[in-house]
């Protein structure tokens, strides 16, 4: 038999090899002699992994199909997680939702449905994610704008009013009020007398995350374990809900190239999963509570080949490091939004465009659940019309374009195995610096990766400023009159903003003082045992503690953090 | 060329709460990359924007707002100000639609940069208002 590389006998890549060279030497040098059109420079993906002007299979030659790509729905999963993928079901369209007062998020919940949507995604406003009621004066002028203020137990109800949360499942984009907020969601769940056992959902919840681009209230241990204790409480009484959502989207946005997002968001689980375990979870409990929050951005093939190495990196890790049994624990289950930054003011029309090359990548690279963004993004909120053209966008995508009728169509390619080779590789090679720093809780302690996002972040900046990265619409092709964008915009008002201020004096009017006081005491003392929080922030929302009070509990006994890197 | 050209000194804050800091944080870097000496306030309200501008003695003063919440606090920045006497030029940047930019600026904000403006502007803006 004749020696065989991955695949490929020698016999054939050497002639390979000298073909290619001929094809180099005479067909393209004769092309662009004749033409006397210069080849344009590109040498590198978005996060710079290496690229060519054409990919052979002498670009596969460290690939072995069985080991690196294999079949969908089995080890190592690059293909997928699941055998037949959208021949079986389409992926869950779950659009962001949420703005003014939570009436207004209701009707918006239900718009969406009617016009197809099959998950839902509930965004809060500034003021609720950094635990602030809308009736604090602190934050006038902000309530309702970014997403929908959530107070108390009472602004959940309205805001799921007549939405069967036990049929459909539900994302809580949380940031830091992942617990108070999962705890007016079981709350709702409980007083209607449902099993909760059997809803099915996801928190944000990633702690994180929130040191490496926001800015955290509460310091980073505290912070971790709030978020480690929805997951172990969800390990004994929600096993449909996943309790960590571990983001990548919000790195990206920040500026993280596709490799770096990838690398952080798996060292970020990494940390989850060893947290869980140290509670006595074993590594497939921790595995099913835990899924993935990603960005599609622009460089098309480099967003497909990155869900596809970050499932194979995922599951060998839950497989071999972490000696998850359950083949179920090896998925990496993940959500994807559109990217916001990669969308312009100017021209907004534009963005729909743009969104559709996003959601084309998200489904091609496998997803399982996503929301696309509206073309009024880089202007305000969305309008009716603006959502419902981009749930359309996934709707036209599924229905009409034939991409989702073949598993992983992508899988052979030469471009994007080597693609998702090299990216798997650099995920390797970062895992590797951080293990070698100590550890990405420590790597966080010493801000590392909000230094390198900001740096990578600072340097695209450069290159938009420069013109070295063309924006259409921006820095290239600027129309005339372009900065006054002709589509109807949507803005909250400061007479939504009373209306939802009244609201909460109303609850705080309405309710048993005296039981949120006792709830609220049980919760501080319970903070201070050091005791899985869980289930007293369930019984304080039960009894209408608002998300400022239960947060006020944490701010006390484990204090505020002080304002991480800018630079 | 003037002799006397100094470093201007620029107050940079987020109103309110609002998680969306990347962009003041870029604008932070370039200016300072570019000469001008930055007081980085961060997450702040009108009293503190105004006090710290003050007692700091900047040249100017930039606002991030990325949710809408301009529309509330950057008048009441304009409106201490005024009460304090203190001559400070405010420039707004973030989610800003065209009408809301043209408000605000008919209040006295001196300029508004929209998403996609160029850091170079910013730049020259601060630089014939310091």
């Amino acid at each position: 038999m004749a020696p065989v590389e991955h695949g490929y006998s020698r016999d054939f890549l050497e002639r390979l090899k000298s073909e290619r060279e001929r094809w180099e030497n005479i067909t393209l040098r004769q092309w662009i002699e004749k033409t006397g059109v210069p080849e344009r420079d590109v040498s590198t993906t978005a996060s710079g992994i290496p690229i060519k002007r054409v990919f052979t299979p002498e670009d596969m030659k460290d690939i072995d199909y069985f080991r690196d790509i294999g079949f969908p729905g089995e080890y190592p999963y690059t293909r997928g997680i699941y055998p037949n993928m959208y021949r079986g079901r389409m992926w869950t369209i779950r659009m962001v939702t949420g703005y003014g007062t939570p009436e207004e998020t209701n009707r918006r919940f239900k718009f969406m449905l009617e016009h197809g949507e099959t998950g839902l995604n509930l965004v809060l406003d500034s003021p609720s994610i950094y635990g602030y009621d809308s009736d604090d004066p602190r934050v006038r002028g902000e309530v309702g704008q970014g997403g929908s203020p959530i107070s108390s137990l009472y602004d959940m109800e309205t805001a799921f009013e007549d939405i069967p949360i036990d049929r459909i499942t539900t994302s809580l984009i949380t940031y830091f009020v992942g617990m108070p907020i999962f705890a007016m969601f079981v709350a709702m769940a409980r007083k209607r007398g449902l099993d909760v056992s059997k809803i099915g959902g996801t928190t944000q919840n990633d702690t994180l995350m929130l040191f490496h681009v926001g800015n955290p209230p509460l310091p980073l241990e505290p912070a971790l374990k709030l978020s480690v204790d929805l997951l172990e409480w969800c390990a004994y009484n929600m096993p449909r809900w996943y309790a960590i959502s571990v983001c990548g989207y919000q790195l990206r946005e920040a500026g993280a190239t596709a490799v770096q997002e990838a690398a952080f968001t798996i060292a970020d689980a990494m940390v989850y999963v060893e947290e869980a375990m140290r509670r006595g979870l074993t590594a497939d409990q921790a595995a099913r509570h835990i899924s993935f929050f990603l960005c599609v951005h622009n460089d098309f093939f480099e967003e497909v080949a990155k869900f596809r190495a970050m499932r194979k990196v995922w599951a060998k890790l839950m497989r071999e490091r972490y000696k998850a049994r359950d083949p179920r624990s090896w998925l990496f289950k993940f959500h994807a939004q559109t990217s916001g930054v990669a969308l312009t003011a100017q021209e907004p029309e534009n963005n729909i465009v743009r969104t559709a090359y996003h959601a084309l990548a998200a489904v091609l690279g496998g997803v399982q659940s996503l929301h696309t963004d509206a073309m009024d993004e880089a202007l305000g909120l969305p309008t009716e019309k603006a959502a419902r053209i981009a749930l359309r966008t996934q709707q036209i995508l599924f229905y009409e374009t034939g991409v989702a009728n073949v598993v992983d169509p992508l899988a052979g390619s030469y471009y994007v195995e080597y693609l998702t080779k090299r990216v798997e590789e650099a995920i390797w090679r970062k895992l590797d610096e951080i293990e070698a720093i100590g550890g990405m809780l420590e790597a966080t302690r010493r801000q590392l990766p909000r230094k390198e996002i900001s740096d990578s972040r600072y340097e695209t900046l450069l290159k938009i400023e420069s013109g070295e990265i063309p924006v259409v619409g921006v820095n290239i092709y600027q129309a005339r009159g372009s900065e006054k964008p002709d589509i109807e915009l949507l803005r909250v008002t400061l007479e939504l903003e009373e209306k939802q201020v009244e609201r909460v004096r109303y609850v705080k009017r309405m309710r048993n003082d005296e039981a949120v006081r006792a709830r609220l005491e049980e919760l501080r003392e319970a903070a201070r045992q050091n005791k899985n929080l869980t289930p007293y922030a369930i019984e304080a929302a039960s009894a209408y503690a608002t998300v400022g009070e239960i947060y006020e509990v944490f701010r006390e006994v484990y204090g505020t953090q002080q304002a991480l890197a800018w630079g | 060329m003037s002799m006397t050209w100094r470093r201007p000194r620029v107050l940079l804050a987020k109103l309110g709460v609002d998680i969306h800091d990347v962009g003041i944080r870029m604008v932070a870097r370039y200016l300072r990359d570019n000469g001008v000496e930055i007081i980085f306030l961060g997450y702040a309200l009108p009293e503190t924007i105004v006090r710290v501008a003050i007692d700091e003695d900047v040249d100017v003063i930039g606002i991030s707002s990325m949710q809408g919440m301009h529309h509330v606090r950057v008048p009441e920045v304009l409106e201490l100000l005024k009460r304090e006497g203190a001559d400070i030029p405010v420039i707004v940047g973030g989610i800003i639609p065209p009408n809301e930019a043209e408000w605000l600026k008919q209040l006295g904000v001196k300029e508004v940069f929209p998403p996609g403006s160029q850091l170079s502007r910013i730049l020259s803006t601060i630089r014939s208002l310091a």
